[in-house]
């Protein structure tokens, strides 16, 4: 029985899940271009915001919430563009019915090209925190690597839920679906705090805050680095960000087969160009 | 092993149009055994892809039910998953920077299949379709023919008990056309098993490959059955095939003469000539037929009695080309 | 004659395309939140910025005018960035078809430029009065346009307009030779943009090494070109002569670039390919 269990895994989760991935990344490698402006220009934005922030005349500590924000953002970009809307490119070229019509998990699908893409943002991510430390001097505390790395992953298995649930739309919508992960980007931009500490929010701003994985995690990310104050304690976040994992997790996979079941029921899955 | 490997029973399905409902399937029932080719033959429009669409478990019905290897399609619709794959002519799925193999690959992964196994299947598919020259070539550089071929290819990377081809030669050229025909027809048989559920518009098509054909027309199952058995349907008419001098955009309208039961008209502007195909209820109605024809200033260049053709029989049952 | 007409009419015809495009995907209330929603949040950020900063003694007003002025205005080249690249891969991968609106299009540029007028307008110019709006009745953003002002606006305004529909041939150009997956490079010319414009900071805060860069690029003279008049500061001859002379050499650079990347893909074969993975 548990071997069964663990051959239909693997054929239906693994392989899928790494084939997809692997098409992510070799993609990508294949246009160098791409690849390098990718990791390498990004870091000029960041760098935009810095100087915002010293003409604003901003503790030093702000320059790394910059940096720390930058990264996040290229993770959540990731979710966005390069894992969720990807169903709605699939669908318009056409890969989304082999795909659909194969005995693959959906999740496992999403879940290699958010990997395959996560490959590509954590070399972008790297050189970003690696100029931001360089060149603008950002002072951090660096013994709390070892508790803010396993958090920030946290924050990113929760971060990767919500771009799962964002993808199920993709499966109902085309140009909606899209301009809505267009329109829902300042918004969580703003929310998560990712250029400031959401405490300057409100507080009713803060509890729909903290209601984004992205704010706690980010929160708790500066408060271990750059001993900021923080929106809550450390340890309430870590607990809200182990709750929402597998919360997330479930609510995805309905919303995913929901989705699919609406879909098909509307015969919008296949269609293209809506 | 399934009974049946497709059935369905009485499916519909709706789809909801800037003009009101619009009736894709409307009450189809169809059979198709283990090991045949079994073909849906229809014009544009006549509802053979939503029919495909909801045997692969892209689409609901709207109701009715259908079965694939005896599962639900709504209800089964994973292990039915496990044993199916498509493929679409005129598309061509496929990530445009990976090689024909390296696609083959990925695809062969949403299946399972371990890696060895999956070199092999991938080596003697590449090998089938003729593709081994371009196996490491990316697909954005095949040509139109050349991608169909992989995507046939891609369609049996995981050995499936039904496959489902929709419209396999569309836009292909007559030798690349004959081959996909070729390779279908030869995994048929080296695959006693399998079964293949083909939609096509193309009658010559439908003749040479399939074993039982169902005839769709506006979202019903006009007929269906072996050539032999459609033949019969419509040896009751009579069947002629004329040929005119050509009319410019003239309107031939010989269906409205009583006695015809269907006509369909293809025409050769370079040639000078229009061929008028004719099912009637009997040879009487020739006379007046020819002297409609006449009466529109058309000459009469051959007439000829024909045996019911897979074409006749659409015209007759249908009341028009497939055109 | 019947050249011009014809160009005229692809235009308009480009401009309605552009405009269904991003328009047409759904109802105007949906539609109309969208359009405000992005607006406001991209300022509240930047809003938020800035009282984090005066919670620790660095408030100053006049600094959070200077960056929501700015910042509206630099919408317009930003989407203008976004929409003439994605336009150009929407075309050749999603709806296929680039290979017909070259030989139709009497000029493929202009096909471009009319395509994104409609959305980048539209999308900036309502950013930009929500950010206004917003920024002058509760945030104290003061914006205080004199009638020479307003005179050296209406002349700003055709000057920047040329160079930034010439720099959106630029962002096109790129679409022509690049994949669709480039949104970093995309979201870099922002970057350069951000950084060397003067729109969040002046570029005098640069330092040393980068500040020459700041005088280089035109954005940074398109943007003081619009913004000084708002904030009723008028802008000087040897301004809008830099603008001037900024714009006319992104025709040149627009014009050049163009062409070269139309021959490239050409050349290469992938002016109407899919590359999609």
């Amino acid at each position: 029985m548990k071997r069964a269990l663990m051959s239909s895994f693997i054929t239906t989760f693994v392989r899928p899940a790494f084939a997809r991935g692997y098409i992510r990344v070799v993609g990508a490698s294949r246009i160098m271009v791409d690849v390098i402006s990718e990791s390498t220009l990004p870091v000029l934005n960041l760098a935009a915001y810095v100087f915002t922030y010293r003409f604003l005349g901003a503790p030093a500590e702000y320059i790394g919430f910059v940096i720390v924000g930058g990264a996040a953002l290229s993770f959540w970009m990731n979710v966005v563009w390069n894992m969720a809307s990807q169903l709605y490119w699939e669908k318009e070229s056409g890969n989304l019915e082999p795909i659909f019509i194969s005995p693959a998990s959906r999740m496992a699908i999403l879940l290699g090209m958010a990997v395959g893409g996560f490959v590509n943002t954590t070399i972008r991510v790297t050189l970003t925190l690696v100029i931001g430390v360089a060149v603008f001097g950002v002072g951090f505390d660096p013994s709390g690597m070892s508790v803010a790395l396993p958090i920030f992953l946290l924050t990113l298995v929760d971060l990767y839920s919500v771009g799962m649930m964002f993808s199920s739309l993709y499966l109902m919508y085309g140009r909606e679906a899209w301009h809505l992960s267009a329109l829902l980007s300042e918004p969580f931009m703003f929310l998560s705090g990712l250029y400031f500490p959401a405490r300057f929010f409100p507080f009713w701003l803060q509890l729909i805050a903290s209601a984004i994985p992205l704010t706690l995690g980010m929160d708790a990310v500066r408060r271990i680095f750059f001993n900021d104050p923080g929106l809550w304690e450390l340890g309430a976040e870590v607990v809200a960000l182990v709750v929402m994992a597998p919360v997330l997790v479930f609510i995805a996979r309905r919303l995913l087969a929901k989705m699919e079941d609406l879909s098909k029921r509307e015969g919008r899955l296949t269609l293209r160009w809506q | 092993m399934a009974a049946e490997s497709v059935r369905t029973e009485d499916l519909v399905r709706t789809f909801k149009t800037t003009r009101g409902e619009l009736k894709a399937l409307d009450e189809v029932s169809v059979n198709v055994k283990p090991g045949e080719i079994f073909g849906v033959l229809g014009p544009n429009g006549a509802g053979k892809t939503t029919l495909i669409k909801i045997l692969c478990t892209l689409l609901f019905p709207t109701s009715g039910k259908a079965f694939v290897q005896g599962y639900d399609v709504v209800t089964e619709a994973q292990k039915i998953r496990e044993v199916i794959n498509m493929a679409s002519g005129g598309e061509t799925p496929g990530y445009g920077l990976l090689s024909v193999e390296e696609n083959l690959w990925f695809f062969s992964q949403l299946y399972g299949i371990p890696n060895d196994e999956a070199e092999k299947r991938i080596g003697e598919l590449v090998e089938m379709v003729g593709l081994s020259d371009k196996a490491d070539e990316r697909m954005n550089r095949l040509s139109s023919g050349m991608k169909q071929k992989l995507n046939l290819a891609r369609a049996l990377v995981n050995d499936p008990m039904v496959l489902f081809l929709d419209e396999p030669t569309l836009g292909l050229d007559v030798l690349a056309s004959h081959q996909v025909r070729s390779y279908v027809r030869g995994w048929v048989d080296s695959n006693r098993d399998k079964t293949v559920l083909l939609t096509t518009h193309y009658m010559a098509e439908a003749e040479e490959l399939c074993d039982r054909i169902a005839i769709v027309n506006e979202g019903k199952v006009a007929a269906c059955g072996s050539l032999e058995e459609l033949r019969a349907m419509v040896s009751k008419g009579v069947h002629f095939i004329i040929e005119v001098s050509y009319l410019g955009g003239k309107k031939y309208e010989v269906e409205s003469i009583p006695g015809v039961k269907g006509a369909s008209v293809t025409h050769s502007q370079e040639a000078g000539k229009s061929l008028v195909k004719l099912a009637l209820d009997s040879e009487s109605a020739i006379p007046d037929v020819i002297s409609h024809l006449s009466s529109l200033g058309s000459k009469i260049i051959m007439l000829q009695k024909s045996e019911p053709t897979l074409e006749t029989v659409f015209i007759d049952l249908v009341g028009r080309g497939i055109e | 004659m019947a050249v011009a007409r014809r160009l005229v009419d692809a235009l308009r015809a480009s401009v309605w395309l552009g405009w269904q495009i991003s328009a047409n995907w759904t109802d105007l209330l949906v539609f109309s939140t969208y359009t405000l929603i992005r607006p406001i949040f991209s300022m509240l950020i930047f809003i938020f910025m800035y009282l984090a900063s005066a919670a620790t003694g660095g408030a100053d007003p006049s600094k959070l005018s200077y960056i929501l002025v700015g910042s509206a205005l630099l919408n317009y080249f930003v989407n203008s960035n976004w929409e003439s690249f994605i336009a150009v891969h929407e075309d050749r991968e999603h709806y296929q078809t680039i290979r017909y609106l070259y030989l139709a299009s009497p000029n493929l540029a202009l096909f471009y430029i009319g395509r994104n007028l409609a959305p980048v307008m539209f999308n900036s110019t309502v950013s930009l009065l929500v950010n206004l709006t917003v920024g002058v009745s509760l945030f104290g953003v003061r914006i205080s346009p004199t009638p020479s002002s307003i005179v050296a606006l209406a002349i700003s305004v055709p000057i920047v307009a040329v160079g930034f529909l010439s720099y959106s041939m630029i962002t096109a150009s790129i679409g022509f030779v690049t994949s669709r997956y480039i949104w970093g490079m995309i979201e870099g010319v922002s970057g350069l943009i951000f950084l060397f414009s003067g729109v969040m900071f002046p570029p005098e805060l640069l330092p040393p090494e980068l500040a020459w860069v700041a005088k280089l690029v035109p954005w940074s003279y398109w943007v003081e070109l619009l913004r000084s008049p708002l904030m009723g500061i008028q802008p000087t001859m040897s301004s809008i002569g830099a603008g001037l002379v900024a714009s006319l050499g992104m025709v040149l650079l627009g014009a050049i670039t163009f062409r070269w990347s139309l021959s490239k893909a050409k050349r290469d074969g992938t002016l109407d390919t899919t590359i999609n993975w």
